[in-house]
């Protein structure tokens, strides 16, 4: 038996599995936080804050009422509040007094999950397994804090179609905001349907209808706006992904080349053809910028790849291409070289299929390159020295005292924070999957947080993720032998400032 | 068009069959090509030849669900063509998943001699649906339609270090699932 075989057998898997693996079942959704407050009668506000005044007293004070309401939640009270002390827990690297990392453990309960800042936990098991309706939490303190959910449908017509689409969500007072169910039309959960709460405006929400029309619907008023034309839309090839820069002001495509428009301005403007490239990503810098990147040369032979993952001797020495990087201000309708490095099996994507067996450290160069968000690249020479590029003016600063973690790159994976900001650098146990190393980079702050864990030694902590753009998050719980959750996880929340 | 109709087209040899298939599945059926070729014009002619290949099935055969039937016939049509390619142009998601594929094979200490395909299908048709309901889903994206880690995190809203996690797992337990007892021949 080989891979060959197996994937020509899991292709005969019968229809009903195929079907309901493509199938829209909303799982929970992060949005990005927004800094305005969204529409809300000033009245009802004021009543509502007097009503959580009241309860969150008696929540405090009376513990039979805090147990009858946690049991309605199906958690227990005396398990639901637990915070660990900062100074309790280990964290080493340069901050070993743990001045700038403070860590906050949630109790979640099986069916539930982190989005963007918030928690989304299912309480019916049935619908938990139909991917249907789930409750918002937030956390304070590590408490667990129910949101008012809300909810619209919105009907309405685009390219001479009629859809109806039914919403439920909430959002806490920073504006963190996460949908909690979705009702969508076949013809929109056929392929791909993005929903993602247009940054800065909260009631605004990214759809993509037939899997190739993005629109905007608004959460409060009818009525559906076109972001891009449908018969442009039309001829572009098969769209791989859809992105609203942070800033709410722009619309990234990748439908094999990279195109950019400015929402409700502009027409779509096509990156690779202002780079003169095939871009292999673009993230967005902010103020108009878009930094793209190409990966050149490097044409790796699958032997000595293969030879290279195995920790062998290849019959040549591995050429991982060069990665040459432009600015592009959409505005002006500009490219400008930032500059070229060479490539590390980090960063070239020919490599990464390969590494699965893979020790052996890196060759150095780029091991960072930022995607959707950010304007920083991370470099690594040969003697481990850390380097941050300022994708906007090419400036290449070293992170003094710190130097790359060993880690076993096929087995580690770097994460940028929801801003582009920051960078996590997770590495996995090659045997059991759990996490073991965890270090954040601050590409501002020039920093390199590592993150020790007295928890990783138990070997369940499963997989670190952002919560929000300054918090990193791991899952901890405990799995049977096939690797499913046998109870509720507790989220560890380390906060780096 | 709903899909029975589209099926009678084919029943009575209308070329308007082709026309509304592409318009209904047209991207689905390239989605699943690209992903697998990673070039576009390799998918659009996998796309071609799965019409054509609908073309030369119906009648006799009449799928209850076209779009599994359509996506079948572009997947296995994309794998034959990625398997022809030569070995510098290979790439896309499919050469991944083969590699990742690689860890489930059990090692021929452990099983006598090699499955039929029938019973290798038989056994990963019971495998999947005795998984859970979000790891079937994951796997199915990652092992059918070949999609993308990424692409699964957009469409389930799953970190990558969650869905990588999910998946390593489910591999194992397909690994110890062929080398089970009950499975060797």
């Amino acid at each position: 038996m080989n891979s060959n075989q197996l994937i020509d057998a899991i292709g005969a898997v019968n229809d009903a599995a195929v079907l309901d693996a493509k199938a829209f079942h909303y799982r929970g959704d992060a949005a990005a936080a927004r800094p305005q407050f969204r529409k809300m009668t000033v009245g009802v506000a004021a009543v509502l804050a007097v009503l959580l005044c009241i309860v969150a007293v008696a929540f405090a004070v009376d513990q039979e009422f805090r147990a009858a309401v946690l049991s309605f939640f199906h958690i227990s009270a005396e398990d639901y509040v637990e915070r660990v002390p900062v100074e309790d827990q280990p964290l080493t690297g340069d901050d070993a007094a743990g001045k700038n990392i403070t860590v906050t453990r949630v109790r979640v309960p099986n069916n539930g999950h982190a989005a963007n800042g918030l928690f989304a936990i299912c309480s019916d098991e049935i619908e938990y397994k139909q991917g249907s309706h789930y409750d918002l939490y937030k956390q304070e303190g590590g408490e667990l804090v129910k949101l008012e959910l809300q909810s619209t449908r919105r009907d309405f017509s685009y390219n001479g179609t009629a859809y109806g689409v039914y919403l439920e969500w909430a959002e806490d007072k920073e504006g963190r905001c996460a949908l909690g169910y979705v009702e969508l039309p076949d013809s929109v959960t056929g392929q791909y349907a993005v929903l993602q709460f247009v940054p800065g405006t909260g009631e605004k929400l990214l759809l993509l209808l037939d899997g190739k029309y993005p629109v905007i619907i608004d959460l409060y008023e009818d009525g559906v706006q076109e972001l891009i034309p449908a018969a442009v839309m039309d001829e572009l090839p098969f769209l791989k992904a859809v992105h609203i820069t942070r800033d709410g002001k722009y619309l990234l495509l990748n439908a094999g080349r990279y195109y950019c428009a400015a929402i409700g301005t502009e027409p779509l403007t096509c990156l690779d053809e202002l780079c003169g490239a095939a871009l292999t990503g673009c993230s967005y810098i902010g103020e108009g910028i878009f930094s793209c990147h190409s990966l050149t040369g490097g044409a790796v032979d699958e032997a000595d790849l293969a030879a290279y993952v195995r920790g062998e001797t290849p019959a040549s020495p591995i050429d991982f291409g060069m990665i040459t990087t432009w600015n592009v201000d959409v505005q002006q309708q500009a490219a400008g070289v930032v500059g070229s490095t060479a490539a590390t099996a980090f960063t070239n994507p020919d490599a990464l299929w390969h590494g699965t067996e893979r020790t052996e450290p890196f060759s150095p160069g780029l091991v960072y390159v930022p995607h959707d968000e950010g304007a920083y690249m991370l470099e690594v020479d040969g003697e481990r020295h850390i380097y941050v590029v300022d994708l906007r003016s090419g400036e290449r600063n070293m992170i003094e005292g710190a130097l790359w973690p060993d880690v076993d790159w096929p087995y580690a994976e770097l994460v940028g924070s929801p801003e582009g900001d920051k960078l996590a650098l997770i590495q996995r146990d090659a045997t059991n999957g759990s996490l073991c190393h965890l270090s954040v980079i601050d590409f501002k702050k020039m920093r390199l947080f590592a993150i020790e864990r007295d928890t990783k030694e138990v070997g369940n902590e499963h997989y670190a993720d952002w919560f929000d753009n300054d918090t990193i998050m791991v899952d901890n719980n405990v799995t049977d032998e096939t690797g499913h959750n046998t109870g509720d996880s507790w989220y560890y929340l380390y906060r780096i400032y | 068009m709903n899909d029975d109709k589209i099926v009678d087209l084919y029943w009575i040899r209308s070329e308007d069959a082709i026309t509304e298939t592409s318009i209904k599945y047209g991207k689905y059926c390239y989605g699943i090509a690209y992903n697998i070729l990673a070039d576009a014009e390799d998918a659009e002619e996998s796309v071609n030849d799965t019409y054509f290949d609908a073309w030369n099935t119906m009648p006799p055969h009449r799928p209850s669900a076209l779009s599994a039937f359509l996506g079948k016939l572009t997947r296995r049509i994309s794998i034959d063509r990625w398997r022809k390619r030569s070995a510098a142009k290979r790439g896309g998601e499919l050469a991944a998943a083969l590699d990742e594929l690689n860890e489930c094979v059990p090692s021929h200490e452990n099983v006598e001699q090699d499955v039929l395909a029938a019973d290798l299908e038989k056994r990963i048709n019971t495998f999947v649906n005795d998984l859970p309901t979000a790891e079937r889903r994951v796997f199915l994206c990652r092992y059918w339609y070949l999609d993308s880690i990424s692409a699964i995190c957009e469409q389930f809203g799953y970190s990558q270090s969650k869905v990588k996690v999910m998946l390593h797992r489910t591999r194992k337990a397909l690994h110890n699932c062929l080398v089970s007892e009950e499975y060797v021949l």
